[in-house]
């Protein structure tokens, strides 16, 4: 299996922003360095063979830092998210050069921290856009539902942008929040070629959840986008906040356990290999 | 260039014992051009290659598609050619077709079938976009539990039902030459071998330097029945062609870390006798009597160039016997 999002951190690289200077309570049981060889042990225990992790922080030192741990992860690590400012005049070269390194599959801008819903949308933003797509990169979407309408709009003017919605938009669980959030996921689905990860529902749920509580909003999802389009990953160490590793992967391989075993390798496994063209060597 | 060939057990097939996987012209993995399909055809056909894979499920359609290409361009009636059913395509009308690991595919859905109306109308669909009027070899695609998981007895009894009742018919009427298989575990391979009269198996990685499981009673069997094998995967996914490096592949995923010692210790032992991980690994299953053809998934003509010089490699009788006394080969599997 492949774990296609979690993420890696180093408090005393200091350019986190939302974890490391004690600063914000909701993060204090995951305020410590979660780093490869933490992963790797859980990787091993739970089955998984390969990984993508995701960016963490608004710095391009930051995706320079996931690059180098995915380089010595032995293998572990098969891909990384990466951030880079899009709004910058210079973006498609900084792109241009965090891809020379092969292990670079996707930029992810935080659209979560922008009060501006539709910052994404804004034109300056389209020559890095464009240097995405060129390169082949896929595009991640960290958004919640009020970014959705915009996220449709980005999707649409863009029909080669390889994007994928991370967390399923992230719609809140705890507090039974269903419209607008899921026609939005629908129309996306339906109108755009975008993949959805199916990842970080827990941590929208509420404190001591039952599967049956996130089952709605994941079957919805695999309804929407299909088997061939979910992708499965942990959001590990954020899940912790609210789940455990083994718990999710249960949850989630229940949720697609309707479906046939070849439908539940590619969310568990294929999808993640072709939307992410992680790295396979030639047989 | 000449390829030697070798019977598929008792039909009267002869494939060359390096055949042409499918599934990069599927675009497994990573996307041909099509100028790099007629590339690694010519050159596969030059090279002496006679016998082709492919599936309705490679690429939903693209394999059989630029199969048909090349057939067209050998124009030779020697080319042996099997395709499967079990795996219908539909028009997906507008929406995304990617699937699995294949990737810039038609613009089809897939879906199970192994009805015997679904297997006779796979067939003439596989037909049509080959361009040809024969197929020589039809299996029966994906009934296994990796593919079928917990629903495998049930779909094994609908397929025994169905699709094998049509690719008997086909073959009574001598519209095919041979029925079988394609599947990726020995085991189903097995159950379909004591269920029905099938003439081959395409087995998908399951006797390979790597396991040699299927010699305990699987491959006796086909002794036995005159049933022939060809054997996919022989690299099991890339790892006995990389070797155990950090991101060697396995099993259509990357390695686990028991599979990696493994290949790392055979490694050594190759080594040892100056031999290439990858001429050990290509040629070993083809010393099996029942073994008619390997088909590593070839995407590029270069990579075929290489399974080439590497199926010419010499082997020193040696390296066979130290694997097997360091345990790492099976000790009953047949080698020089």
């Amino acid at each position: 299996m492949i774990d296609a999002h979690h993420h890696l951190w180093k408090l005393s690289r200091a350019d986190y922003g939302w974890i490391g200077d004690g600063g914000n309570p909701a993060v204090a049981t995951i305020e410590r360095d979660y780093l490869v060889g933490d992963f790797r042990s859980l990787a091993a225990e739970n089955g998984i063979a390969g990984s993508v992790v995701v960016q963490a922080a608004q710095t391009v030192t930051e995706t320079r830092w996931l690059l180098d741990q995915a380089r010595a992860s032995g293998g572990l690590i098969k891909g990384v998210v990466g951030w880079i400012d899009m709004a910058a005049a210079n973006a498609p070269d900084v792109l241009h050069d965090l891809a020379q390194d092969p292990l670079l599959r996707s930029i992810r801008p935080m659209l979560q921290e922008h009060s501006d819903v539709e910052w994404v949308l804004q034109p300056k933003l389209a020559p890095a856009l464009h240097a995405v797509i060129e390169r082949d990169l896929s595009f991640d979407l960290l958004v919640r539902p009020p970014h959705l309408e915009a996220v449709l709009a980005l999707l649409l003017r863009h029909p080669d942008l390889r994007a994928i919605v991370d967390h399923g938009a992230k719609p809140d669980i705890a507090g039974g929040m269903w419209q607008p959030w899921a026609d939005h996921m629908r129309r996306i689905a339906r109108e755009t070629p975008a993949y959805c990860k199916l990842s970080g529902l827990v941590t929208e749920a509420r404190p001591g959840w039952k599967p049956d509580d996130l089952r709605r909003y994941a079957e919805h999802l695999v309804e929407c986008f299909g088997v061939e389009r979910m992708v499965w990953g942990s959001d590990w160490p954020v899940m912790l906040l609210n789940a455990d590793y083994p718990g999710w992967l249960a949850a989630a391989k229940q949720f697609i356990a309707p479906h046939s075993a070849t439908d539940q390798m590619a969310v568990m496994n294929d999808n993640a290999i072709r939307f992410y063209r992680l790295p396979m060597r030639p047989a | 260039m000449e390829l030697d060939r070798k019977s598929l057990g008792r039909s009267k097939l002869k494939l060359s014992i390096l055949g042409f996987g499918g599934t990069g012209l599927g675009n497994m993995y990573v996307a041909m051009s099509e100028r790099s399909v007629i590339d690694t055809l010519s050159a596969a056909y030059a090279a002496g290659m006679r016998y082709y894979d492919t599936a309705p499920l490679y690429g939903h359609g693209l394999s059989e598609l630029r199969l048909g290409g090349g057939l067209r361009l050998f124009a030779d009636p020697g080319v042996v050619v099997s395709s499967k059913v079990g795996w219908r395509l539909r028009p997906a009308f507008g929406k995304p077709t990617e699937a699995g690991l294949f990737r810039d595919i038609t613009a089809f859905t897939r879906f199970n079938d192994y009805s015997y109306d679904g297997a006779m109308r796979s067939f003439e669909d596989s037909l049509n976009r080959l361009g040809t009027e024969r197929i020589d070899i039809l299996l029966i695609h994906d009934v296994d539990r990796r593919n079928q998981g917990d629903r495998f007895a049930q779909v094994f009894g609908e397929a025994m039902a169905g699709a094998y009742k049509a690719v008997l018919s086909l073959r009574e009427q001598g519209v095919v030459k041979a029925i079988g298989c394609g599947l990726n575990e020995w085991e189903a391979c097995q159950a379909f071998a004591e269920a029905g009269d099938f003439d081959c198996f395409l087995l998908a990685g399951r006797y390979t330097l790597l396991e040699q499981e299927s010699l305990q009673s699987f491959l006796p069997l086909c002794e036995k029945r005159g049933i022939g094998i060809i054997l996919g995967g022989p690299y099991n996914s890339g790892i006995l062609a990389s070797g155990a490096v950090k991101d060697a592949w396995f099993n259509y995923a990357p390695a686990p870390a028991d599979v990696l010692a493994k290949v790392a210790a055979i490694e050594k032992v190759c080594a040892a006798h100056r031999v290439a991980l990858k001429a050990a690994a290509l040629q070993f299953p083809l010393h099996h009597s029942c073994v008619a053809s390997v088909i590593p998934g070839t995407s590029s003509a270069a990579e075929l160039n290489e399974n080439l010089r590497m199926l010419r490699a010499p082997v020193p009788a040696e390296l066979w016997r130290d694997l097997k006394s360091a345990g790492l080969l099976d000790a009953r599997a047949p080698t020089p």
